[in-house]
């Protein structure tokens, strides 16, 4: 591996990240807003007596964190470091942009998985109610491959959210879609049928099922496939992403505007 | 400058806030759809529920609750003329800041009852459900006293995070989260344990979410006449509590100089 893409350079921006993060509330949000989603999600179920369905709940609660992670913290930090003024120094430094960028993203989403530990809590201490995950490797690996999912996805956003000033108009309105359409809260079995056609094209989608099929005893099929188009959406998203960031730095390197917020 | 000309002055900074945001294209495209998708997701899991009741139980619930949580955003821009430096300012001022504070936020009164009227017009229509134009028209002035309600409350929320503000965000998912959670939206107060019920009761919109039920529902109008009432209350408690929180944090900031504090 080149010295512009080292692990030195990756665990560096890592550890930059974490340190960041640590001082900064704001970007440990998702994780203290996202999980009482579940508390919501598991009433409405367990009240309508269908307790047997409360993954539904926990699995939307965790997939709201992870996507919230990558939407809302790692989609500003091309956005931040414009309007802080670092973003000359990290381009001009030899170490891979890209580098430095998915390392800091990677971090990010990662951390959202913690929020499946709090909303399996939550649900525990308020309604009593003991989710088994029945495919453990399953349930970690589908986490796994979400988190890359999502930073594949943050590094598009954070390329768009960078380019346009109507960085909160963006970030606000690509979640609820992307929720909907994946059926994160609801299988995609129960939207309108001209939309269900949309829903594979969306990562939430695939790991919403695998999650849901982790927590239930019956035999999982097509965890494959699940896992594989996860991470494939992730890398095309992340792709598109590295086509927008490179074009963009280009031309502001070359109009000498990229210090200009 | 009298205090109605001073919070024209205010609001028309708040519209310039709101423009920040969105334009009209993006209000609908991209504000509306992120709000509709969302109530979209909540009222399918009646569906999953299994029953129709609670379909339109969630349907109402949240078209009522997206306008709440909007309003809810005054919070934020409490905050704001402190981020843009312009607090100390309206601190010395001759004028009254209290009138600048509620010019400048009450937009997002406006954009939450917009929000709501729309989220009602969009879930009946796809769901459906056809009231009656009377009930529809009664709840439509609940609606907009709720909204008003959660704009108090988030005044009060907004002076108190005044000088905490790196709370500011965490602090209105948290309390949309809570509206959402224990106000009759998506499970009946009486759900939660006796002391949520309390603060359930405390709070901006669970009476007036009440109120519109039974009136969809064609309820005694004594019942509804009650909730109301109670709402009203609810809401001149928050708006009074308020303007005595944000009050007194001037003062204080004058006399020990946090004013200056982000």
């Amino acid at each position: 591996m080149s010295g512009r893409f080292s692990t030195r350079v990756l665990l560096g921006a890592a550890r930059m990240q974490a340190r960041l993060t640590r001082q900064k509330i704001e970007d440990l949000r998702p994780l203290l807003t996202m999980p009482p989603i579940a508390l919501v999600s598991v009433a409405v179920l367990v009240h309508a007596g269908k307790a047997q369905l409360a993954p539904y709940g926990l699995v939307a609660a965790v997939l709201m964190t992870v996507g919230q992670m990558g939407n809302f913290v790692a989609s500003e930090i091309v956005f931040m470091e414009r309007n802080e003024q670092t973003l000359e120094l990290v381009v001009a430094s030899p170490a891979s942009y890209y580098a430095v960028l998915l390392a800091r993203i990677l971090v990010l989403t990662s951390l959202g998985v913690i929020g499946a530990l709090e909303s399996w809590l939550l649900v525990r201490i308020c309604f009593g109610l003991h989710l088994t995950v029945h495919h453990p490797g399953l349930a970690l690996a589908t986490l796994a491959a979400t988190s890359v999912a999502a930073a594949g996805t943050a590094l598009l956003t954070t390329a768009l959210f960078a380019l346009g000033n109507q960085v909160r108009t963006f970030q606000n309105a690509i979640n609820g879609p992307l929720y909907l359409l994946g059926g994160v809260l609801v299988p995609t079995s129960f939207l309108p049928a001209w939309l269900q056609p949309l829903s594979p094209f969306v990562f939430f989608y695939w790991a919403a099922n695998l999650l849901r099929a982790a927590l239930s005893s019956a035999e999982v099929q097509g965890a494959a496939v699940g896992l594989a188009s996860i991470l494939a959406l992730g890398a095309g998203a992340a792709l598109l992403g590295y086509g927008v960031l490179q074009r963009m730095l280009t031309r502001l390197r070359r109009s000498g505007a990229l210090g200009l917020t | 400058m009298t205090w109605w000309n001073i919070y024209r002055q205010g609001l028309l900074v708040g519209i310039a806030d709101l423009r920040q945001f969105w334009t009209l294209r993006s209000w609908f495209f991209a504000w509306l759809v992120r709000v509709l998708t969302n109530a979209f997701a909540w009222v399918l899991l009646g569906r999953v529920a299994g029953s129709e009741d609670k379909v339109h139980y969630l349907l109402v619930g949240h078209a009522v609750a997206a306008g709440a949580s909007a309003a809810l955003w005054a919070s934020n821009a409490t905050t704001w003329s402190r981020w843009d430096g312009t607090h100390p300012l309206l601190v010395i001022a001759p004028g009254s800041l209290l009138a600048a504070v509620i010019g400048r936020t009450s937009v997002w009164l406006l954009n939450g009852m917009a929000t709501s009227l729309m989220s009602f017009i969009v879930l009946f229509a796809a769901f459906g459900v056809v009231p009656q134009p009377s009930a529809a028209l009664a709840s439509l002035g609940v609606v907009l006293l709720v909204c008003t309600s959660a704009f108090g409350f988030a005044l009060w929320t907004g002076a108190w995070l005044s000088n905490r503000g790196r709370f500011r965000n965490i602090a209105l998912d948290l309390s949309s989260m809570i509206l959402v959670a224990i106000c009759g939206v998506s499970v009946p107060v009486e759900f939660w344990p006796r002391p949520v019920q309390w603060i359930a009761n405390a709070i901006p919109m669970t009476h007036g979410l009440a109120a519109i039920r039974l009136i969809l529902g064609h309820g005694a109008h004594g019942s509804i006449a009650w909730q109301i009432a109670l709402e009203v209350a609810v809401a001149s408690g928050w708006l009074l509590l308020s303007l005595l929180t944000m009050t007194r944090l001037f003062n204080g900031g004058r006399a020990d100089g946090s004013i200056e504090l982000v």
